[in-house]
């Protein structure tokens, strides 16, 4: 076998590491994403109930965030994240970058999801006497369903890359690996290693995304 | 009692302001099948929306069994709706949801426990014919089975109401039969009032009891589908009308009267119910010395009642001419003459 130049111990643990990053941001982000984006459809003109302050609000709060490239957000955000978590450093504190990094974007994907429901469910919502909440729960979120897994499929990915750069405030996980043992000491078939680790996870990621939003349609 | 009173109602699109319905009014009694028919634009939607409150009315109101639906705060608005099921053109099915899902969505609105969901649903797909087929998704139905669906789900919740949208202008004239025959039925059986919005006459005269024609958000005639068929007053009705009844002479015969050297009088009659039984014509010939030449007749069964237009050409004296439509007066039959 090819001698990779970490132990073992050190590759499970950056694959942990990853994945408690990824899927702790992710599960977070996605909570607050839905949030956001059923708010900004709800309030959006030819929402529910159009609120044109709160549109504009969360919306360019949306955009605002999503212009900071992650490697400046990460560093950017510090004193948020010892205020949350209480430190600067290590996987946990990746999180909140991670997290502010994800909810934007998964809210702008979330928000794309919902407006390809057809509108002719609202009236039709309507005529059935549901009050706003339940035009929420038993029809937008049912219709975007099946897209809004692949949302999260496309932001699982995202998160994953962003996690890459996590190493810069001593995070961890595959990506830092990579970057440190990989191409800092020039160990080739580590960064091979690592990159067909990465490309497996996204084929996975993708093909679980594909079949959850086929199941969702009910194809 | 439905009775909508003098609604104004205006949208502004692109910054102009569009005056979907002018000063309406219509009563529609319970048990009834009106047919709203008109061109797109015409505002017949608009005022289908206005019966269940998807639409409100700038001017004027709508009542509903002798209140005011403008009275009726959010939350009972809510549970008036839940009394009136609405069908459409689209189906507006929940694409992700069985069958079976779409059907019960109303019932666990009403928060209705699970087995009546069961019973009540199985109940609504055999009535709508769609028994064994409660597994599938949309995207595995036609048109017509997708409409049923929305038939189904709207019926749920027992309404007195059925509105329904341009229910059968996306489906095939095969399919649209069957789907007015199911509308019929319901109106039959289960006695609920159906208000129906169409641009296609046939649907009217299938299966309405009752007919308003809108043009520019005004209803320009309304009455009993009988009376406005058989006797249309505005052109827009006319030409509604005369695509399922025709009432006009073919070219060819209209320049053969052109040559006519006698003196003649030629005469639309329209027969209906008992008259058209009656053997007028014979009648006629027997008592006036006139001569009768039918250029033009159809017949229509509308509402069990028989409709006779008939297009003949009177040729005779004036004094006979005149006789026979003294004659026609005295029999009921409805003439007009026609010009050439």
């Amino acid at each position: 076998m090819i001698n990779l130049g970490v132990s073992p111990e050190q590759l499970v643990l950056s694959a942990e590491q990853t994945l408690y990053m990824v899927f702790v941001a992710l599960a977070i982000g996605t909570v607050l994403a839905l949030l956001i984006a059923v708010t900004l459809v709800v309030s959006r003109q030819q929402g529910l109930i159009p609120n044109r302050r709160i549109y504009v609000l969360l919306n360019s709060l949306v955009n605002t965030i999503r212009s900071v490239p992650f490697i400046i957000l990460l560093v950017f955000i510090l004193p948020l994240t010892k205020l949350i978590v209480g430190t600067r450093i290590g996987t946990t504190a990746a999180l909140v970058p991670l997290v502010v990094f994800i909810t934007p974007y998964l809210a702008r994907l979330f928000e794309n999801s919902f407006l390809e429901v057809n509108p002719g469910i609202f009236e039709t919502a309507k005529s059935m006497g549901a009050s706003y909440w339940e035009t929420i729960w038993y029809f937008l979120l049912p219709e975007a369903k099946a897209s809004l897994i692949l949302s999260v499929t496309t932001g699982t990915i995202g998160l994953l890359g962003a996690t890459a750069m996590a190493g810069a405030i001593g995070a961890g996980g595959v990506g830092d690996l990579a970057l440190t043992y990989g191409y800092e000491r020039m160990n080739f078939p580590l960064m091979l290693f690592t990159v067909i680790v990465l490309v497996v996870f996204v084929q996975l990621i993708q093909s679980a995304g594909n079949f959850f939003a086929a199941k969702a349609r009910g194809h | 009692m439905i009775k909508i009173s003098h609604v104004s109602k205006s949208f502004v699109s692109d910054a102009q302001k569009v005056k979907a319905l002018r000063d309406v009014s219509l009563t529609i009694e319970k048990g009834q099948i009106w047919g709203i028919i008109g061109f797109s634009g015409a505002g017949k939607s608009t005022l289908l929306r206005m019966v269940n409150a998807l639409e409100v009315p700038d001017q004027g109101f709508v009542e509903l069994d002798g209140r005011k639906l403008a009275d009726y705060p959010e939350k009972e608005l809510r549970s008036v709706r839940k009394r009136i099921g609405m069908i459409f053109q689209q189906f507006n099915l929940l694409e992700s949801r069985t069958v079976y899902e779409n059907i019960a969505i109303p019932l666990r609105l009403n928060h209705t426990p699970a087995e009546q969901i069961a019973a009540r649903v199985e109940e609504l797909l055999a009535f709508v014919e769609l028994e064994g087929r409660k597994d599938a998704y949309p995207w595995q139905l036609s048109g017509g089975q997708k409409q049923r669906v929305g038939i189904a789900r709207s019926l749920a919740t027992n309404p007195e109401i059925l509105l329904c949208d341009e229910a059968t202008s996306a489906l095939d004239p095969d399919t649209t039969e069957s789907i007015l025959q199911l509308l019929a039925q319901i109106n039959q059986k289960l006695g609920i009032t159906i208000i129906l919005v169409t641009h296609q006459i046939q649907v009217v005269q299938r299966i309405c009891n009752r007919v308003a024609v809108m043009e520019n958000g005004q209803i320009v005639e309304q009455g009993s589908v009988l009376d406005v068929f058989g006797n249309p007053q505005q052109p827009i009705t006319q030409r509604f009308v005369r695509t399922v009844i025709p009432d006009e002479l073919p070219e060819s015969l209209v320049a053969d009267l052109q040559q006519e050297k006698r003196e003649y009088k030629l005469l639309k009659l329209r027969f209906q119910g008992e008259v058209a039984k009656e053997n007028i014509l014979y009648n006629i010939n027997r008592r006036i010395p006139v001569e009768s030449s039918v250029l033009f007749a159809a017949v229509t069964e509308l509402q069990q009642v028989i409709l006779g237009i008939f297009i003949v050409k009177f040729i005779g004296p004036a004094k006979s001419l005149a006789a026979t439509t003294e004659y026609l007066d005295r029999h009921n039959v409805v003439w007009q003459e026609v010009a050439v």
